[in-house]
């Protein structure tokens, strides 16, 4: 066995005791993101799970279960993607603490499997190494083989094996290749002797770190366990599970004067030592084919991530995105407005006049269907964002974006979750969650309900598609989809602005810099982009049967009670019109209008507006229960042409504008018109009073935001003589 | 007369279940890790 530092000592036994029956292995899968950790979980236990690295998706405890090929059961644990075991984040101190038999509730894993990408050799040995030392059976999969080759890579998968001293199994994880061999590797390892640390400490080093060394073994870490975590102190202090170690705190210091006095570097010294050994590792074990060769992964990114065309090339990319939600979707959803027309039409005729064909047609067909004839621009939106995530390039607008993250002083990994902002502010808050700093973390959940969220699609849509004219701007594009685009920059810029802001003064921190795994390009499968379509599609559907049809049956029973006596000889219209006036929803809406008002907006819009509290396209339902109350004819135009027809009945003048059309949007870019968020928010941000303190903060400054750009835009808009 | 007591029952319906999500709601807001609740539009990908 050829070792490159100190000799191999002999076998130890397992210092530490598994949990489980003689029968039951218990593995558990570390590596760093993006190496196919979660393919090979899911190819090894059969079991499906998201894969990607995306915040949130493998910190939670993920197990699975498979019989070896002598029928024994293994049990497979999915620790979190991690660089290192440094324990600087939360995902990094879970694996460790796993590792190190810490975690109450899991067993120290019988044999730990470390997922190796072989395209990034180099980077991925750092974590090796270190599981290496902590004294379990280990086995690494050296994945993405394939892709390796492909790039010039051959590693010499024995050669691997005697330098590590642990067996290397070559693995394709998508494809299944190398699977069965792995699964021998993995029920063998525990019989091989237990590895060691493959590098020696120079002198002065081993001597200062000695003492630290005993404390740890006394406190019942393996001896090798102890020596990774004394090197590894060095850098991050005796912070997290150590802290409890007696004595420990003192021994760092004394070691760390012992040896900044030798002139040692001791922040740097694990990583100098660890990749000066890997560089030997690396040069004997891989050949690189002739040198120069790039890749379609380098060319495409040599203009993707490139300084200035990068992020033209992202906002071209969301142009066309936003685009397309008119281009394609207005077909269908002529349809399906077609066909909502004529199902009112058909219950209208079937059933006897009464309260419930009224509430039938005018409230929840009306009310329930103008929002259902939005489906098609989600599925389209989803279409896209799935697409750019599949192919690997959301990664690369995740590394564009932190540029501007960390202009403004944002961790760049809270680019993660205000990217899922664009599917829902809930999720979106949550996986704040793994962003270390507590201050990043606040200054991330109030800016991101700023992102506009799939909730606001109808309205936009709604809006843009009955006022704003489709004038042609460049070849494929026009005004309609130019105005969505501006919509989305106009949230994520504020969301920058107001982020940097809050740095600045309320939570004013250091931010550190973000290591971003960018993976090759690939092709999407139909059938994953299929299922995450069908699942917001779903969604979607479920919220227009659940919580907006509700709300549309309370809303038309508002808006058509208590009746109002009709003068004789009254004109429907104005009749229907008078009746709607003098019910509930039409008092309140009268007692909103003042403040709504000063914005260019009647009493109709102001009762959207508070409605959508529950949910933002409940705006577009209420017009539609609204206007479908307060029609003649109960088979009447679409929601669309019923507002380019509404005039103020005082003046003669129509009540929407596109100056109006375009305030009303900026209103819902900025306002936090969501119950859920506000949820989510108290409890994300420590519940309680401190909890609701900041959720009223957040609704203030962005009522306060919404209120003012509105009434800026519509002011400003009638004093340029602008959109009348 | 029986389309008038389909209404009501369907408006009561209605009350009571934007009465219990909101409840619900914020009764997971209590403590951090409450659960359950949550989110009217979405999902799956925070596990909530």
């Amino acid at each position: 066995m050829t070792t490159t530092g100190m000799g191999a000592p002999p076998p130890t036994p397992s210092p530490v005791k598994t949990a489980r029956g003689e029968g039951v292995l218990q593995i558990a899968l570390i590596g760093n993101p993006n190496t196919g950790k979660s393919t090979l979980f899911n190819a090894l236990t059969g079991m499906r799970q998201r894969v990607g690295n995306y915040s949130g998706v493998t910190v939670e405890r993920v197990e699975g279960r498979y019989r070896s090929a002598s029928g024994r059961p293994v049990t497979v644990l999915d620790l979190p993607g991690t660089y290192s075991l440094s324990a600087n984040s939360p995902d990094e101190e879970i694996a460790l603490g796993v590792l190190l038999g810490q975690t109450p509730e899991v067993p120290v894993p019988d044999v730990v499997v470390v997922v190796v990408d072989a395209q990034n050799l180099e980077r991925n040995l750092f974590l090796a190494s270190q599981v290496i030392e902590l004294g379990l059976p280990v086995v690494i999969a050296l994945n993405q083989v394939d892709a390796a080759e492909a790039a010039g890579l051959k590693i010499d998968a024995v050669e691997l094996t005697l330098e590590l001293g642990v067996p290397v199994v070559p693995t394709v994880a998508t494809r299944r290749q190398g699977l069965d061999v792995l699964q021998h590797a993995i029920e063998k390892a525990p019989e091989l002797p237990l590895p060691e640390r493959r590098f020696s400490l120079p002198v002065t080093v081993a001597e200062a770190l000695a003492p630290v060394e005993r404390s740890l073994t006394e406190y019942g870490l393996a001896p090798s366990a102890a020596g990774m975590e004394a090197l590894r102190l060095l850098a991050s202090g005796a912070e997290g599970h150590l802290a409890a170690v007696p004595g420990l705190a003192e021994q760092l210091t004394t070691a760390l004067a012992e040896l900044e006095a030798a002139d040692v570097h001791t922040r740097s010294l694990e990583a100098e030592l660890r990749y000066g050994w890997i560089a030997g590792v690396v040069e004997q074990t891989t050949e690189r084919r002739a040198a120069g060769g790039k890749t379609l992964t380098d060319r495409i990114d040599a203009v993707a991530l490139h300084r200035v065309w990068g992020p033209l090339v992202f906002l071209g990319l969301m142009a066309l995105v936003f685009q397309s939600i008119f281009t394609w979707a207005e077909p269908v959803m002529q349809w399906v407005e077609a066909t909502m027309g004529l199902l009112g039409a058909s219950v209208a005729e079937l059933m006897p006049q009464g309260v419930l064909r009224s509430l039938l047609v005018d409230g929840v067909i009306a009310g329930v269907g103008s929002v259902i004839v939005f489906l098609p621009q989600i599925a389209i939106l989803f279409l896209f964002l799935g697409f750019l995530e599949d192919t690997g390039y959301m990664a690369r607008a995740a590394f564009i974006m932190d540029r501007f993250m960390r202009g403004v002083g944002l961790h760049g990994r809270s680019f993660i979750p205000m990217l899922s902002g664009y599917a829902c502010a809930v999720p979106g808050v949550m996986s704040a969650r793994t962003i270390e700093n507590p201050k990043d973390r606040l200054a991330t959940i109030m800016v991101l309900p700023l992102m506009s969220c799939s909730a606001r699609i109808p309205i936009y849509t709604l809006l843009i598609g009955t006022f704003i004219p489709p004038i042609a701007i460049a070849g494929i594009f026009d005004l309609q989809g130019l105005m969505l685009l501006i919509m989305y920059l106009l949230g994520t810029v504020t969301a920058l602005v107001v982020a940097a802001i809050f740095k600045k003064t309320l939570l004013k921190g250091r931010t550190r810099p973000m290591i971003m795994e960018l993976p090759p390009y690939r092709l999407p499968s139909p059938r994953g982009l299929a299922l995450g379509v069908w699942s917001r599609v779903k969604l979607f559907l479920r919220k227009a049967g659940t919580i907006i049809l509700s709300l549309t049956i309370v809303l038309w029973a508002l808006a058509s009670y208590p009746k109002h006596p009709i003068p004789d000889g009254l004109a429907p219209e104005a009749a229907q019109e008078l009746q709607l006036a003098h019910s509930a929803l039409g008092r309140m809406g009268h007692l909103i209008e003042p403040a709504v008002r000063p914005l260019g907006y009647d009493w109709k819009i102001g009762v959207g507006i508070v409605s959508s509290f529950a949910a933002r396209e409940v705006f577009v339902s209420t017009m539609g229960t609204i206007y479908g109350v307060g029609a003649t004819d109960e088979t009447s135009a679409t929601l669309r042409e019923q507002l380019r027809a509404e005039r103020n009945p005082a003046t003669g003048e129509p009540v929407y504008t596109p100056l109006v059309a375009v305030g009303l949007m900026v209103f819902y870019v900025y306002a936090l018109m969501c119950i859920s968020t506000v949820a989510v928010v108290v409890r994300e941000t420590g519940g309680g009073r401190r909890g609701w303190g900041w959720a009223a903060f957040q609704m203030t400054y962005m009522f306060a935001l919404a209120y003012g750009a509105a009434f800026l835009v519509y002011r400003g808009g009638l004093a340029l003589g602008i959109g009348t | 007369m029986l389309q008038s007591l389909i209404v009501a029952l369907m408006l009561l319906g209605a009350v009571a279940y934007l009465g219990r999500r909101w409840y619900n709601t914020f009764a997971a807001s209590r403590g951090r890790g409450g659960g359950g609740g949550g989110c009217s539009g979405c999902s799956g990908s925070g596990g909530h």
